[in-house]
């Protein structure tokens, strides 16, 4: 059992940074929704704050990472040109899409779309930590702030999915390795 | 403690709204980049990532020059948040039809 040093970054790309963002979702958004008057005490509110900006902030440097290493890392892999009179594209998986009019949506729709709608994560992410970190305890008591923070933070899943989704689907056509 | 205060949402536009101006930027951009070869070229700020770098680099300018200048603007204000709702919403959802391939691959010269 091996893996190439791209297998292994790519690994790192989606699994181990994208797929704990969305991973950690489900929890960041349970935080902010229960973050309210009525279902946390007085001494209780510190010590969950303290959990909700520490969820929030991993999550935005998870979402900092994903589309980063993504970018700079793994896409010149694949998107690099073969040299002249290749005739093994599989060491170039986007040429290899391209190459079969059965399979050329998967670079035309399916990557062209993940490759720039994963731009929206990192940023509603970190908004959703400043903003968290900036109002603190008065996010208890002002519901239309929280639920804004909920609805960004919706988005920015919804936009990691679509990446995540497609990026594990071409990966499953066109590996990079 | 539990805090009774009332907060001010203009902190909160202010962020919708520059995360809509960062989306916004993206999406121009991508078709702006389909639609003019020459500038597509330019957005080669990395040879490996191609026009991607400058693409993403260039929402990403936007977003983070964008939101403490409004920050600076809102943050004492109150009563901002459906219109910054609405705000950010729209230039959200221009930005995402700018990204979405079918619209930029239309604009696309050979």
């Amino acid at each position: 059992m091996s893996m190439t040093d791209r297998e292994i970054w790519a690994l790192f790309h989606g699994v181990l940074f994208g797929g704990a963002f969305l991973l950690a979702f489900a929890g960041g958004l349970a935080g902010l929704w229960s973050f309210r008057a009525g279902l946390v005490t007085p001494e209780g509110i510190r010590e969950r704050l303290r959990r909700l900006q520490l969820g929030v902030w991993s999550m935005a440097v998870l979402a900092w990472l994903a589309v980063m290493t993504g970018t700079y890392v793994v896409y010149p892999w694949y998107r690099a040109k073969p040299p002249e009179g290749t005739t093994d594209l599989s060491g170039f998986p986007r040429s290899l899409l391209l190459s079969d009019p059965d399979t050329d949506l998967w670079h035309k729709f399916a990557f062209e779309w993940k490759e720039h709608i994963a731009f929206v994560t990192p940023m509603l992410a970190t908004a959703v930590a400043l903003l968290v970190t900036y109002y603190g305890t008065r996010l208890v008591t002002n519901d239309r702030i929280r639920w804004t923070l909920m609805g960004m933070f919706v988005v920015a899943f919804s936009a990691a999915a679509i990446a995540g989704l497609f990026g594990a689907l071409v990966t499953k056509v066109a590996p990079v390795q | 403690m539990m805090s009774e205060e009332k907060a001010m949402d203009g902190a909160l536009a202010a962020a919708l709204i520059a995360a809509g101006i960062g989306v916004l930027t993206l999406g121009v951009v991508t078709s702006a980049a389909g639609a003019a070869l020459g500038f597509k070229d330019w957005l080669k700020w990395d040879d490996a990532v191609g026009p991607l770098s400058g693409k993403s680099s260039l929402a990403l300018i936007a977003w983070a020059t964008s939101w403490p200048l409004l920050h600076l603007a809102l943050f004492r204000r109150d009563g901002l948040l459906p219109a910054a709702i609405v705000i950010g919403v729209v230039l959200m959802v221009l930005g995402m039809i700018g990204i979405f391939p079918p619209v930029f691959e239309a604009l696309e010269v050979d």
